[in-house]
Protein backbone atom coordinates (compact mmCIF):
# COMPACT_ATOMS: atom_id res chain seq x y z
CA UNK A 1 0.00 0.00 0.00
CA UNK A 2 2.69 2.19 1.10
CA UNK A 3 4.86 1.59 -2.44
CA UNK A 4 1.57 2.61 -4.23
CA UNK A 5 1.36 5.50 -2.61
CA UNK A 6 4.97 6.87 -3.08
CA UNK A 7 4.57 5.85 -6.93
CA UNK A 8 1.39 7.58 -7.24
CA UNK A 9 3.10 10.43 -5.73
CA UNK A 10 5.94 10.42 -7.64
CA UNK A 11 3.73 10.64 -10.70
CA UNK A 12 1.74 13.38 -9.34
CA UNK A 13 5.61 14.73 -8.85
CA UNK A 14 6.08 14.44 -12.37
CA UNK A 15 3.05 15.73 -13.65
CA UNK A 16 3.53 18.68 -11.56
CA UNK A 17 6.68 18.88 -11.84
CA UNK A 18 6.37 19.54 -16.15
CA UNK A 19 4.27 22.22 -15.47
CA UNK A 20 6.89 24.15 -13.12
CA UNK A 21 9.20 23.27 -16.05
CA UNK A 22 7.34 24.55 -18.75
CA UNK A 23 6.85 27.84 -16.72
CA UNK A 24 10.39 28.18 -15.59
CA UNK A 25 11.94 27.55 -19.44
CA UNK A 26 9.91 30.87 -19.87
CA UNK A 27 11.55 32.52 -16.95
CA UNK A 28 15.38 31.00 -18.18
CA UNK A 29 14.59 31.89 -21.67
CA UNK A 30 14.41 35.76 -21.01
CA UNK A 31 17.08 35.44 -18.19
CA UNK A 32 19.73 33.59 -20.85
CA UNK A 33 18.51 35.75 -23.70
CA UNK A 34 18.04 39.45 -22.11
CA UNK A 35 19.82 38.19 -19.22
CA UNK A 36 16.74 40.17 -17.05
CA UNK A 37 14.24 38.72 -14.41
CA UNK A 38 10.56 39.25 -15.45
CA UNK A 39 8.37 39.65 -12.34
CA UNK A 40 5.86 39.95 -14.67
CA UNK A 41 5.27 35.95 -15.74
CA UNK A 42 3.11 34.81 -13.30
CA UNK A 43 0.36 37.47 -14.20
CA UNK A 44 0.80 36.30 -18.08
CA UNK A 45 0.15 32.63 -16.20
CA UNK A 46 -2.85 34.50 -14.47
CA UNK A 47 -4.36 35.79 -17.49
CA UNK A 48 -3.78 32.56 -19.59
CA UNK A 49 -6.10 31.04 -16.79
CA UNK A 50 -8.67 33.71 -16.64
CA UNK A 51 -8.81 33.75 -21.32
CA UNK A 52 -9.40 29.25 -20.15
CA UNK A 53 -11.90 30.16 -17.76
CA UNK A 54 -13.89 32.68 -20.16
CA UNK A 55 -13.57 30.66 -23.06
CA UNK A 56 -14.04 27.46 -21.78
CA UNK A 57 -15.94 27.26 -18.62
CA UNK A 58 -18.02 30.45 -19.54
CA UNK A 59 -18.85 30.16 -23.59
CA UNK A 60 -17.75 26.28 -23.93
CA UNK A 61 -15.50 26.48 -26.17
CA UNK A 62 -13.48 23.50 -27.14
CA UNK A 63 -11.02 23.17 -24.75
CA UNK A 64 -8.05 22.80 -27.37
CA UNK A 65 -9.18 25.96 -28.73
CA UNK A 66 -9.36 27.46 -25.53
CA UNK A 67 -5.85 26.56 -24.68
CA UNK A 68 -4.68 27.62 -28.34
CA UNK A 69 -6.33 31.19 -27.69
CA UNK A 70 -5.09 31.83 -24.25
CA UNK A 71 -1.68 31.02 -25.90
CA UNK A 72 -1.74 32.94 -28.57
CA UNK A 73 -3.22 36.57 -26.74
CA UNK A 74 -0.69 35.95 -24.11
CA UNK A 75 2.09 35.73 -26.45
CA UNK A 76 0.85 39.20 -28.74
CA UNK A 77 0.53 40.45 -24.65
CA UNK A 78 3.82 39.73 -23.93
CA UNK A 79 5.23 41.12 -27.32
CA UNK A 80 3.34 44.14 -26.77
CA UNK A 81 4.90 44.74 -23.00
CA UNK A 82 8.16 44.14 -24.27
CA UNK A 83 7.62 46.83 -26.97
CA UNK A 84 6.05 49.17 -24.68
CA UNK A 85 7.62 48.70 -21.56
CA UNK A 86 11.09 47.34 -21.55
CA UNK A 87 12.05 47.91 -25.25
CA UNK A 88 13.41 51.14 -24.37
CA UNK A 89 15.02 50.49 -21.10
CA UNK A 90 17.41 47.71 -22.58
CA UNK A 91 19.86 50.47 -24.35
CA UNK A 92 19.93 52.48 -21.39
CA UNK A 93 22.18 52.33 -18.53
CA UNK A 94 21.17 50.83 -15.33
CA UNK A 95 18.59 48.47 -17.53
CA UNK A 96 19.27 45.35 -15.04
CA UNK A 97 17.36 47.29 -12.57
CA UNK A 98 15.21 49.53 -14.57
CA UNK A 99 13.99 46.26 -15.69
CA UNK A 100 13.23 44.37 -12.59
CA UNK A 101 11.18 47.78 -11.43
CA UNK A 102 9.35 47.88 -14.65
CA UNK A 103 8.28 44.32 -14.76
CA UNK A 104 7.20 44.47 -11.04
CA UNK A 105 4.56 47.20 -11.82
CA UNK A 106 3.65 45.06 -14.50
CA UNK A 107 3.10 42.62 -12.43
CA UNK A 108 0.70 44.77 -10.36
CA UNK A 109 -1.01 46.28 -12.59
CA UNK A 110 -2.27 43.51 -14.12
CA UNK A 111 -3.15 41.80 -10.63
CA UNK A 112 -5.11 45.13 -9.94
CA UNK A 113 -6.35 45.09 -13.17
CA UNK A 114 -7.54 41.35 -13.06
CA UNK A 115 -8.95 41.99 -9.66
CA UNK A 116 -11.17 44.96 -10.91
CA UNK A 117 -12.56 43.74 -13.43
CA UNK A 118 -13.62 39.75 -12.08
CA UNK A 119 -13.09 39.68 -8.45
CA UNK A 120 -11.03 37.88 -5.98
CA UNK A 121 -13.67 35.17 -6.04
CA UNK A 122 -11.81 31.58 -7.26
CA UNK A 123 -13.10 30.34 -10.35
CA UNK A 124 -13.59 27.03 -11.18
CA UNK A 125 -12.53 25.21 -14.64
CA UNK A 126 -14.04 21.72 -15.15
CA UNK A 127 -11.27 19.29 -16.55
CA UNK A 128 -10.24 19.17 -20.11
CA UNK A 129 -11.19 15.29 -20.08
CA UNK A 130 -13.37 13.31 -17.83
CA UNK A 131 -12.15 9.95 -16.22
CA UNK A 132 -9.59 8.03 -13.89
CA UNK A 133 -6.83 5.75 -15.14
CA UNK A 134 -6.44 2.83 -13.06
CA UNK A 135 -3.14 1.29 -13.68
CA UNK A 136 -1.82 -1.84 -10.78
CA UNK A 137 -4.32 0.51 -8.22
CA UNK A 138 -2.57 3.17 -9.14
CA UNK A 139 -5.06 5.80 -10.16
CA UNK A 140 -4.60 9.02 -12.50
CA UNK A 141 -6.93 11.39 -13.76
CA UNK A 142 -6.88 11.83 -17.31
CA UNK A 143 -6.45 15.77 -16.82
CA UNK A 144 -3.03 14.72 -15.53
CA UNK A 145 -2.29 12.57 -18.38
CA UNK A 146 -3.13 14.59 -20.27
CA UNK A 147 -1.08 17.52 -18.88
CA UNK A 148 2.11 15.19 -18.60
CA UNK A 149 1.74 14.93 -22.77
CA UNK A 150 1.51 18.39 -23.74
CA UNK A 151 4.68 19.71 -21.71
CA UNK A 152 6.23 16.60 -23.19
CA UNK A 153 5.36 17.74 -26.68
CA UNK A 154 5.82 21.45 -26.11
CA UNK A 155 9.06 20.84 -24.37
CA UNK A 156 10.14 18.96 -27.92
CA UNK A 157 8.84 21.31 -29.96
CA UNK A 158 10.75 24.16 -28.12
CA UNK A 159 14.04 21.95 -27.81
CA UNK A 160 13.63 21.56 -31.81
CA UNK A 161 13.19 25.47 -32.32
CA UNK A 162 16.11 26.08 -30.44
CA UNK A 163 18.63 23.38 -31.83
CA UNK A 164 17.36 23.41 -35.42
CA UNK A 165 16.06 26.65 -36.48
CA UNK A 166 17.52 29.78 -37.90
CA UNK A 167 15.48 31.20 -35.14
CA UNK A 168 16.62 29.39 -32.32
CA UNK A 169 20.41 29.26 -33.76
CA UNK A 170 19.75 33.17 -33.36
CA UNK A 171 18.39 33.16 -30.09
CA UNK A 172 21.24 31.12 -28.28
CA UNK A 173 24.15 33.37 -30.26
CA UNK A 174 22.36 35.98 -28.20
CA UNK A 175 22.04 34.59 -25.39
CA UNK A 176 26.05 33.95 -25.76
CA UNK A 177 27.36 36.62 -27.21
CA UNK A 178 24.88 39.94 -28.00
CA UNK A 179 27.28 41.90 -29.70
CA UNK A 180 28.96 39.31 -31.80
CA UNK A 181 25.14 37.87 -32.58
CA UNK A 182 24.70 41.48 -33.90
CA UNK A 183 27.89 41.46 -35.88
CA UNK A 184 26.73 38.50 -37.62
CA UNK A 185 23.36 39.65 -39.10
CA UNK A 186 20.62 38.98 -36.30
CA UNK A 187 18.63 41.81 -35.03
CA UNK A 188 19.02 41.29 -31.58
CA UNK A 189 15.91 44.16 -30.22
CA UNK A 190 13.64 41.91 -32.16
CA UNK A 191 15.13 38.50 -30.82
CA UNK A 192 14.34 40.16 -27.44
CA UNK A 193 10.81 41.10 -28.10
CA UNK A 194 10.25 37.21 -29.54
CA UNK A 195 11.93 35.62 -26.60
CA UNK A 196 9.11 37.87 -24.11
CA UNK A 197 6.69 36.21 -26.35
CA UNK A 198 7.73 32.52 -26.41
CA UNK A 199 8.53 33.18 -22.82
CA UNK A 200 4.75 34.37 -22.19
CA UNK A 201 2.97 31.60 -24.32
CA UNK A 202 4.91 29.24 -22.45
CA UNK A 203 3.53 30.40 -19.16
CA UNK A 204 0.25 30.64 -20.81
CA UNK A 205 -0.11 27.17 -21.77
CA UNK A 206 1.19 25.76 -18.32
CA UNK A 207 -1.64 28.00 -17.25
CA UNK A 208 -4.35 26.30 -19.32
CA UNK A 209 -3.16 22.86 -18.54
CA UNK A 210 -3.22 23.83 -14.18
CA UNK A 211 -6.30 25.92 -14.33
CA UNK A 212 -8.83 22.49 -13.84
CA UNK A 213 -6.43 21.44 -11.17
CA UNK A 214 -6.05 24.73 -9.35
CA UNK A 215 -8.32 26.96 -10.16
CA UNK A 216 -8.40 30.69 -11.07
CA UNK A 217 -7.89 33.92 -9.39
CA UNK A 218 -6.14 36.92 -9.88
CA UNK A 219 -3.05 36.21 -7.26
CA UNK A 220 -2.70 32.74 -8.84
CA UNK A 221 0.40 33.99 -10.35
CA UNK A 222 2.66 34.60 -7.29
CA UNK A 223 3.02 30.79 -6.25
CA UNK A 224 3.86 29.66 -9.65
CA UNK A 225 6.33 33.18 -9.85
CA UNK A 226 8.20 31.89 -7.00
CA UNK A 227 8.59 28.14 -7.57
CA UNK A 228 9.61 29.30 -11.14
CA UNK A 229 13.07 31.37 -9.87
CA UNK A 230 13.69 27.95 -7.44
CA UNK A 231 13.36 26.10 -10.57
CA UNK A 232 15.92 28.53 -12.32
CA UNK A 233 18.12 28.97 -9.97
CA UNK A 234 18.24 25.09 -9.40
CA UNK A 235 18.32 24.34 -12.93
CA UNK A 236 21.38 26.88 -13.01
CA UNK A 237 19.97 30.58 -14.63
CA UNK A 238 19.76 30.23 -18.37
CA UNK A 239 20.16 26.99 -18.96
CA UNK A 240 17.22 24.89 -21.08
CA UNK A 241 18.04 21.64 -20.09
CA UNK A 242 18.38 22.97 -16.39
CA UNK A 243 14.80 24.23 -16.28
CA UNK A 244 13.56 20.89 -17.38
CA UNK A 245 15.17 18.70 -15.23
CA UNK A 246 14.87 21.01 -12.05
CA UNK A 247 10.57 21.60 -12.59
CA UNK A 248 10.29 17.80 -12.35
CA UNK A 249 13.08 17.33 -9.74
CA UNK A 250 11.17 19.72 -7.53
CA UNK A 251 8.01 18.58 -8.34
CA UNK A 252 8.89 14.77 -7.17
CA UNK A 253 10.45 16.72 -4.21
CA UNK A 254 7.32 18.55 -3.40
CA UNK A 255 5.06 15.94 -3.35
CA UNK A 256 6.97 12.89 -1.88
CA UNK A 257 7.44 15.71 0.99
CA UNK A 258 3.79 15.92 1.44
CA UNK A 259 3.24 12.25 2.11
CA UNK A 260 5.44 12.58 5.05
CA UNK A 261 4.15 15.82 6.03
CA UNK A 262 1.27 17.96 4.84
CA UNK A 263 0.51 20.16 2.04
CA UNK A 264 0.99 23.89 3.90
CA UNK A 265 4.76 22.03 4.15
CA UNK A 266 5.29 21.92 0.57
CA UNK A 267 6.39 25.38 -0.33
CA UNK A 268 9.09 24.68 3.05
CA UNK A 269 10.19 21.71 1.69
CA UNK A 270 10.81 23.44 -1.90
CA UNK A 271 12.66 26.07 -0.70
CA UNK A 272 15.00 23.90 1.63
CA UNK A 273 15.50 21.84 -1.17
CA UNK A 274 16.75 24.79 -2.95
CA UNK A 275 19.35 25.91 -0.08
CA UNK A 276 20.74 22.58 0.18
CA UNK A 277 21.17 22.45 -3.89
CA UNK A 278 22.79 26.09 -3.70
CA UNK A 279 24.90 25.16 -0.98
CA UNK A 280 26.64 22.29 -2.88
CA UNK A 281 27.04 23.62 -6.84
CA UNK A 282 26.09 27.88 -5.95
CA UNK A 283 25.93 27.66 -9.82
CA UNK A 284 22.73 25.07 -9.77
CA UNK A 285 22.55 21.44 -11.17
CA UNK A 286 23.30 22.21 -14.93
CA UNK A 287 24.10 25.65 -14.72
CA UNK A 288 28.52 26.35 -15.83
CA UNK A 289 30.79 28.04 -12.41
CA UNK A 290 31.43 31.48 -13.16
CA UNK A 291 35.06 32.58 -12.19
CA UNK A 292 36.01 36.21 -12.18
CA UNK B 1 36.95 55.47 -55.12
CA UNK B 2 38.20 53.80 -52.37
CA UNK B 3 35.83 50.25 -51.12
CA UNK B 4 35.79 52.66 -47.19
CA UNK B 5 36.14 55.84 -46.24
CA UNK B 6 36.21 57.16 -42.75
CA UNK B 7 35.95 61.09 -42.66
CA UNK B 8 36.85 62.63 -40.00
CA UNK B 9 35.82 60.23 -37.43
CA UNK B 10 35.23 60.87 -33.82
CA UNK B 11 33.75 58.54 -31.20
CA UNK B 12 32.95 59.15 -27.32
CA UNK B 13 32.51 56.04 -24.97
CA UNK B 14 29.96 58.10 -22.86
CA UNK B 15 31.90 61.37 -22.50
CA UNK B 16 35.28 60.71 -22.92
CA UNK B 17 36.23 60.76 -26.65
CA UNK B 18 37.98 57.12 -27.61
CA UNK B 19 38.77 58.76 -31.54
CA UNK B 20 39.38 62.33 -32.68
CA UNK B 21 39.22 63.17 -36.51
CA UNK B 22 40.30 59.92 -37.80
CA UNK B 23 40.44 59.52 -41.40
CA UNK B 24 41.21 56.42 -43.12
CA UNK B 25 40.66 54.86 -46.35
CA UNK B 26 40.88 50.90 -47.61
CA UNK B 27 40.90 50.81 -51.56
CA UNK B 28 39.33 47.28 -53.24
CA UNK B 29 41.46 44.50 -52.53
CA UNK B 30 43.96 46.47 -50.16
CA UNK B 31 45.31 44.89 -46.77
CA UNK B 32 45.90 47.77 -44.50
CA UNK B 33 47.13 47.48 -41.04
CA UNK B 34 45.97 50.07 -37.97
CA UNK B 35 49.34 49.80 -35.37
CA UNK B 36 49.11 51.66 -32.28
CA UNK B 37 49.56 50.80 -28.52
CA UNK B 38 46.59 49.56 -26.34
CA UNK B 39 44.15 52.15 -25.38
CA UNK B 40 44.91 53.93 -29.16
CA UNK B 41 41.44 53.66 -30.12
CA UNK B 42 42.03 50.74 -32.70
CA UNK B 43 39.19 48.43 -31.20
CA UNK B 44 36.91 51.58 -31.12
CA UNK B 45 37.59 51.97 -34.52
CA UNK B 46 36.36 48.68 -35.67
CA UNK B 47 33.73 48.72 -33.50
CA UNK B 48 32.39 52.30 -35.06
CA UNK B 49 32.85 51.04 -38.78
CA UNK B 50 30.90 47.94 -38.47
CA UNK B 51 27.62 49.40 -36.55
CA UNK B 52 28.16 48.73 -32.77
CA UNK B 53 28.82 52.47 -31.75
CA UNK B 54 27.94 55.20 -33.26
CA UNK B 55 30.28 57.97 -34.23
CA UNK B 56 29.06 61.53 -32.77
CA UNK B 57 30.63 63.14 -36.05
CA UNK B 58 32.31 62.46 -39.32
CA UNK B 59 31.20 60.32 -42.14
CA UNK B 60 31.91 56.89 -43.11
CA UNK B 61 31.34 55.58 -46.56
CA UNK B 62 31.08 51.85 -47.76
CA UNK B 63 31.24 51.92 -51.71
CA UNK B 64 30.17 55.04 -52.28
CA UNK B 65 26.65 54.74 -49.43
CA UNK B 66 26.73 56.57 -45.99
CA UNK B 67 26.43 54.14 -43.58
CA UNK B 68 27.80 56.19 -39.78
CA UNK B 69 24.17 55.72 -38.82
CA UNK B 70 23.45 52.44 -39.86
CA UNK B 71 22.84 49.28 -37.30
CA UNK B 72 25.81 46.30 -37.08
CA UNK B 73 23.32 43.63 -38.52
CA UNK B 74 22.54 45.48 -41.66
CA UNK B 75 26.00 45.96 -42.21
CA UNK B 76 27.45 42.49 -42.50
CA UNK B 77 25.05 41.88 -45.33
CA UNK B 78 26.18 44.87 -47.33
CA UNK B 79 29.51 43.24 -47.02
CA UNK B 80 31.50 44.03 -43.98
CA UNK B 81 32.51 41.44 -41.45
CA UNK B 82 34.20 42.24 -38.32
CA UNK B 83 36.37 39.65 -36.20
CA UNK B 84 36.38 41.02 -32.96
CA UNK B 85 38.77 41.22 -30.25
CA UNK B 86 38.89 38.09 -28.15
CA UNK B 87 37.42 36.60 -31.11
CA UNK B 88 34.20 36.20 -29.61
CA UNK B 89 32.82 32.55 -30.47
CA UNK B 90 29.72 31.31 -29.33
CA UNK B 91 31.46 28.50 -27.03
CA UNK B 92 28.02 26.69 -26.38
CA UNK B 93 27.85 26.16 -29.95
CA UNK B 94 29.27 23.78 -32.21
CA UNK B 95 31.97 24.84 -35.27
CA UNK B 96 29.34 24.14 -37.49
CA UNK B 97 26.72 26.21 -35.84
CA UNK B 98 28.74 28.90 -35.65
CA UNK B 99 29.98 28.54 -39.13
CA UNK B 100 26.19 28.89 -39.72
CA UNK B 101 25.71 32.31 -37.93
CA UNK B 102 28.08 33.95 -39.90
CA UNK B 103 26.15 32.93 -43.05
CA UNK B 104 22.96 33.91 -40.84
CA UNK B 105 21.98 36.31 -43.69
CA UNK B 106 22.13 33.83 -46.65
CA UNK B 107 18.68 32.83 -47.98
CA UNK B 108 18.41 28.53 -47.34
CA UNK B 109 19.84 26.42 -45.51
CA UNK B 110 21.06 24.75 -48.93
CA UNK B 111 23.39 28.10 -49.37
CA UNK B 112 24.58 27.84 -45.88
CA UNK B 113 25.53 23.98 -46.35
CA UNK B 114 27.55 25.61 -49.49
CA UNK B 115 29.26 28.18 -47.68
CA UNK B 116 30.44 25.43 -45.37
CA UNK B 117 31.94 23.26 -47.64
CA UNK B 118 33.47 26.28 -49.31
CA UNK B 119 35.22 27.46 -46.27
CA UNK B 120 36.10 24.21 -44.85
CA UNK B 121 38.20 23.69 -48.10
CA UNK B 122 39.90 26.51 -46.81
CA UNK B 123 40.44 25.67 -43.20
CA UNK B 124 40.29 21.67 -43.19
CA UNK B 125 41.33 21.77 -39.79
CA UNK B 126 37.64 23.28 -38.94
CA UNK B 127 36.27 20.12 -41.03
CA UNK B 128 37.46 17.73 -38.48
CA UNK B 129 36.13 19.49 -35.62
CA UNK B 130 32.89 20.53 -36.93
CA UNK B 131 30.62 19.28 -34.36
CA UNK B 132 32.94 19.96 -31.58
CA UNK B 133 32.09 22.59 -29.24
CA UNK B 134 33.93 26.25 -30.35
CA UNK B 135 34.71 26.45 -26.63
CA UNK B 136 37.14 23.31 -26.67
CA UNK B 137 38.85 24.30 -28.92
CA UNK B 138 42.75 25.46 -29.12
CA UNK B 139 44.01 29.29 -29.43
CA UNK B 140 44.72 28.65 -33.33
CA UNK B 141 41.82 26.80 -34.17
CA UNK B 142 39.80 29.15 -32.33
CA UNK B 143 41.47 31.98 -35.21
CA UNK B 144 40.85 29.72 -37.57
CA UNK B 145 36.63 29.33 -36.42
CA UNK B 146 36.53 33.05 -35.96
CA UNK B 147 38.07 34.37 -40.00
CA UNK B 148 36.01 30.96 -41.68
CA UNK B 149 32.63 32.68 -39.85
CA UNK B 150 33.14 35.83 -40.70
CA UNK B 151 33.79 34.50 -44.60
CA UNK B 152 30.66 33.34 -44.27
CA UNK B 153 29.20 36.26 -45.03
CA UNK B 154 30.58 36.65 -48.37
CA UNK B 155 32.44 39.72 -47.04
CA UNK B 156 34.06 42.65 -49.67
CA UNK B 157 36.17 44.03 -46.40
CA UNK B 158 37.12 41.76 -43.66
CA UNK B 159 37.96 43.59 -40.27
CA UNK B 160 40.44 41.71 -38.36
CA UNK B 161 41.33 42.92 -35.15
CA UNK B 162 43.83 41.43 -33.27
CA UNK B 163 44.15 38.04 -34.91
CA UNK B 164 47.65 37.43 -33.23
CA UNK B 165 46.59 37.50 -29.53
CA UNK B 166 47.80 35.12 -27.52
CA UNK B 167 48.96 32.88 -30.21
CA UNK B 168 52.36 30.98 -30.65
CA UNK B 169 54.43 32.54 -33.21
CA UNK B 170 53.91 29.42 -35.70
CA UNK B 171 50.37 29.67 -35.48
CA UNK B 172 50.52 33.23 -36.26
CA UNK B 173 52.34 32.29 -39.08
CA UNK B 174 49.40 30.40 -40.10
CA UNK B 175 47.01 33.16 -39.44
CA UNK B 176 48.77 35.66 -41.73
CA UNK B 177 49.18 32.75 -44.62
CA UNK B 178 45.07 32.80 -44.69
CA UNK B 179 44.93 36.35 -44.19
CA UNK B 180 46.70 36.80 -47.39
CA UNK B 181 44.99 33.89 -48.95
CA UNK B 182 41.72 35.09 -48.22
CA UNK B 183 42.98 38.74 -49.48
CA UNK B 184 44.17 37.03 -52.84
CA UNK B 185 40.40 36.13 -53.54
CA UNK B 186 39.75 39.66 -53.52
CA UNK B 187 38.50 40.49 -49.69
CA UNK B 188 39.96 43.47 -48.75
CA UNK B 189 41.66 43.37 -45.51
CA UNK B 190 41.36 45.84 -42.06
CA UNK B 191 44.05 44.62 -39.96
CA UNK B 192 44.45 45.79 -36.12
CA UNK B 193 47.79 45.00 -34.58
CA UNK B 194 49.57 45.53 -31.62
CA UNK B 195 52.18 42.86 -32.83
CA UNK B 196 53.28 45.40 -35.41
CA UNK B 197 56.00 43.37 -37.11
CA UNK B 198 53.00 41.06 -38.34
CA UNK B 199 51.14 43.91 -39.21
CA UNK B 200 53.70 45.40 -41.69
CA UNK B 201 54.27 42.90 -43.14
CA UNK B 202 50.54 41.46 -43.80
CA UNK B 203 49.89 44.85 -45.03
CA UNK B 204 50.56 47.60 -48.40
CA UNK B 205 49.69 50.56 -46.10
CA UNK B 206 49.18 51.28 -42.59
CA UNK B 207 48.03 53.68 -39.93
CA UNK B 208 49.58 54.65 -36.70
CA UNK B 209 47.07 55.69 -34.01
CA UNK B 210 48.28 57.82 -31.23
CA UNK B 211 45.38 58.77 -28.35
CA UNK B 212 42.64 58.30 -30.84
CA UNK B 213 44.09 60.36 -33.27
CA UNK B 214 45.92 59.41 -36.85
CA UNK B 215 49.85 60.49 -36.53
CA UNK B 216 51.24 59.00 -39.30
CA UNK B 217 49.85 57.06 -42.07
CA UNK B 218 51.78 55.62 -45.45
CA UNK B 219 53.08 52.61 -47.53
CA UNK B 220 54.73 50.05 -44.63
CA UNK B 221 57.97 50.19 -46.24
CA UNK B 222 58.19 54.09 -45.03
CA UNK B 223 56.76 52.53 -41.71
CA UNK B 224 59.89 50.22 -41.06
CA UNK B 225 61.96 52.92 -42.29
CA UNK B 226 60.98 55.71 -39.84
CA UNK B 227 62.96 55.91 -36.35
CA UNK B 228 60.64 56.45 -34.01
CA UNK B 229 58.33 53.36 -35.53
CA UNK B 230 61.33 51.36 -35.14
CA UNK B 231 62.12 52.33 -31.51
CA UNK B 232 58.85 52.72 -30.11
CA UNK B 233 56.83 49.68 -31.85
CA UNK B 234 59.47 47.49 -33.27
CA UNK B 235 61.82 47.79 -30.45
CA UNK B 236 64.70 48.00 -32.79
Amino acid sequence: MLTQLVIAQIVNGIVVGSMYALFASGLTLIWGTMKMLNFAHGEFFMLAGYLVYFCYAVLSIDPALATVIAVVVVFLLGVVVERTVIHHLLSRPVWQFTTIIATLGTSIILQNLALHLWGPEFQNVPYFVEGMLNLFGIRIAYQRLLILGVSCASIMALWFILKHTRLGLALRATAQDADAAQLYGVNILSIYTLTFGLSAALAALAAAMLAPITAVNPYMGLSPLLKGFVVVILGGLGSFGGAIVGGVLLGVVESLGVLFSSTEWSDVIAFTFLVLVIWIRPWGLFGVEERS
Amino acid sequence: MPLLSLERISSYYGDARALADVSLEVGDGEIVAVIGSNGAGKTTMLRTISGLIHPRAGRICFEGAAIERMQAHHLIRRGIAHVPEGRRLFAQMTVRENLLMGAYGAPSWKERAALIDEVCALFPRLQERIGQLAGTLSGGERQMLATARALMARPRLLMLDEPSLGLAPKIVETILAIIQDVNRRGVAVLLVEQNVQLALKAAARAYLLESGAVVKSGMTAQFLADETVRQSYLGI
